[in-house]
């Protein structure tokens, strides 16, 4: 179960406080821990924002959230080993998993328990499918961001024509060397050069040679890490490539600046980002969430949205029990911190609303700002 | 494009070098594998971002500091842990794989999940016939092989180097001439580790600074250490030298995710026909 009831004891009267328990399935150590970090700052943000308002009302009582870490490592078989401890010895019915490797790892596992599954990752294909039914995907398919990033590019440099990928060797980095190469001639762009680097490169000098030699428009990174894409960025600086750079995944700007200088970053695209952050509750979110983490990380606030949408569901059914959920769980929409928030049907879930619409912004470095430049969307979802 | 390869086959090639040769000091005197190495050029790393960035100590005598400190590092772990190892390959090689894995595991506690940088020392790009080239990697070619200079006529020309030598060549006859085998091990180990901090200190204005940075250059200098022969000062700076550009060439030319794959059948390959490597003395 994921409800669990606590007792604090004060003298004769005890006080007893109810949880609803979730489990946040990330890594949280090792090289990616980055990721799992990031997000799971979001959701503590989440849960003490619900927390302070009084917690969740489901059948007459009173539950507060808790959130609890489960250190994947970024490696299926620990991922596996900790959504059996989550599942059986803590008896948590809410997971959620980061990065398709992870999240198809555990899948099967949750949907034989139902457990509601959460993949904040791309590329889940099959594993979001109707034999999978407590399984939802919160994060944008690459080629939607791809898309919406090189339109965007089009828009603000009509006379750029090729473009070079430089990509991370994993199954994610050659779909996106395959998507950007079927889907650039449809936003004027030919695909020229597509390379790949080790997750963790330092060195560019060698890959970029080339690139810069054949004098290419446009610098595509579909999914480097931080640091990784902002020594990308730099060393093209320094080999002389003073036109387009694009990031189709997320950027975080307090690093990537760290490394390259604000002159280097001027005018580059990147996307998906959320540029919604100028809403009210946007910029609410942001303050409290720069306070837990200590930089804005705007694709967090994915995760603000899903939990949210989860509690409006919870509270629809009025019930803690998954299959309840998911019969509302297609009902209930809100205007989220991301945007306009609701879980829609795809491609790969054709039949039931598993898919988390949401906007895809592109954004453009301008002066040292994220400048609003492109409104993209989920084009995939139904 | 020829001189853009060559330019960037020497960077590589002064990194891996400076790396290289301290682990084949460990090996050749102390018997010793140090899977250990790669953490100390992140430490190296580390500890100029602290010294310059967090507390804005100026960089070059933050690199002096940092290599002061993780060779003294060095020295105290060899004191603890590979006193008592010298001469157990297998015995070293496990102790330094869990030492790697506790101090790279500590590094993400103190540094959290972000990527650490330190800013440009010296900016800008020069133009070396046609190939381009940052200033800071030109200073990090030059000072590392001039490093490398003084410590080929350092081990070769002063009293301790000569000693260092015996101990390589025979541990026993050097005790018998009466030299304190344990302190020059000793300072070997801090020796070797301050090189590899030196590398780490001097790639932290253009590589990013993080827990596992240490992995592939480890990777590399264990490739070249094979590849030159066990022990040899002069193989590991040659065959620094052929890692450094062949890294450049298949960057170039088949993506740099291969680079280390050719480097390590390189390696395979040496193991199989020639495993005491380029210069290395026969088992």
């Amino acid at each position: 179960m994921s409800v669990v009831v606590l007792g604090v004891g004060c003298g004769d009267a005890p006080l007893e406080e109810q949880y609803w328990e979730w489990a946040d399935l990330w890594p949280m150590s090792g090289p990616y821990a980055g990721w799992g970090l990031i997000w799971h700052a979001s959701s503590e943000v989440w849960a003490e924002e619900v927390n302070a308002n009084g917690g969740i009302e489901v059948g007459g009582e009173t539950y507060m959230v808790r959130i609890t870490e489960y250190d994947n490592q970024a490696d299926p078989t620990v991922a596996l080993t900790q959504a059996n401890k989550a599942i059986y010895d803590d008896g948590i019915n809410f997971i959620s998993s980061a990065s398709a490797d992870e999240s198809v790892a555990v899948n099967e596992l949750c949907n034989e328990e139902k457990v509601i599954h959460v993949a904040c990752s791309p590329g889940l294909g099959d594993a979001l499918s109707s034999d999978f039914p407590y399984t939802f995907q919160t994060w944008p398919e690459d080629i939607e961001a791809q898309s919406v990033a090189l339109e965007a590019c089009k828009d603000q440099y009509p006379a750029y024509t090729t473009v070079a990928v430089i990509a991370p060797d994993n199954l994610r980095g050659q779909e996106a060397v395959a998507h950007i190469e079927e889907i650039a001639p449809t936003y004027g762009f030919n695909m020229t050069h597509s390379t790949y680097v080790a997750l963790d490169e330092v060195d560019f000098y060698p890959v970029l040679t080339p690139i810069i030699d054949a004098d290419v428009d446009v610098l595509l990174n579909p999914g480097l890490g931080y640091a990784e894409g902002g020594q990308m960025v730099k060393q093209a600086r320094e080999l002389g490539h003073n036109k387009s750079i694009v990031y189709t995944d997320t950027m975080d700007y307090d690093v990537v600046v760290d490394i390259t200088g604000e002159d280097a970053l001027e005018g580059i695209i990147v996307t998906p980002q959320q540029a919604e952050m100028f809403t009210e509750a946007g910029q609410a979110w942001a303050e409290k969430y720069i306070e837990k983490y200590g930089s804005l990380q705007y694709w967090a606030s994915y995760r603000y949205d899903e939990l949210s949408l989860f509690k409006l569901a919870i509270e629809e059914a009025d019930s803690f029990d998954p299959d309840d959920i998911l019969a509302v769980i297609g009902n209930v929409s809100y205007e989220g911190i991301s945007g306009e928030t609701r879980f829609a049907t795809n491609v790969y879930s054709p039949d039931l609303p598993r898919y988390m619409k949401m906007q895809i912004p592109a954004v453009m470095i301008q002066d040292g700002e994220m400048v609003d430049i492109y409104q993209g969307y989920s084009f995939i979802w139904d | 494009m020829t001189a853009q390869i060559v330019v960037n086959g020497l960077v590589w090639s002064a990194i891996i070098a400076l790396m290289a040769v301290g682990f084949t000091l460990i090996f050749g005197i102390l018997r010793v594998v140090n899977y250990w190495h790669g953490e100390a050029y992140m430490f190296g790393a580390v500890a100029v971002f602290y010294l310059c960035v967090v507390l804005g100590v100026p960089y070059y005598l933050s690199l002096f500091l940092a290599v002061l400190a993780v060779g003294l590092l060095g020295w105290a772990v060899d004191k603890a842990i590979f006193q008592h190892l010298r001469g157990n390959l297998m015995g070293s090689a496990v102790a330094s794989l869990g030492l790697l894995m506790v101090f790279q595991n500590v590094m993400w506690y103190v540094l959290g999940p972000r990527a650490r940088s330190v800013p440009s020392v010296l900016p800008g790009t020069l133009v070396i016939g046609g190939a381009s080239i940052s200033a800071e990697r030109l200073f990090i070619t030059c000072a590392s092989f001039a490093v490398i200079a003084f410590l080929y006529w350092f081990v070769n020309k002063t009293t301790l180097g000569k000693m260092m030598r015996a101990v390589q060549q025979d541990r026993e006859a050097a005790l018998a001439f009466g030299i304190d085998v344990d302190r020059v091990c000793g300072i070997t180990f801090g020796m070797a580790t301050g090189l590899a901090a030196l590398a780490g200190g001097l790639v932290s204005p253009i590589f990013s600074i993080s827990p596992p940075m240490g992995g592939t250059p480890l990777l590399l200098a264990l490739v070249v250490v094979i590849l030159g022969g066990m022990g040899s000062v002069v193989g590991a700076i040659i065959a620094a030298f052929i890692i450094g550009f062949q890294q450049s060439i298949t960057g170039i030319y088949l993506g740099s995710h291969i680079g280390l794959t050719i480097s390590a059948g390189i390696a395979l390959v040496i193991l199989t026909i020639r495993p005491r490597g380029l210069l290395g003395h026969a088992a």
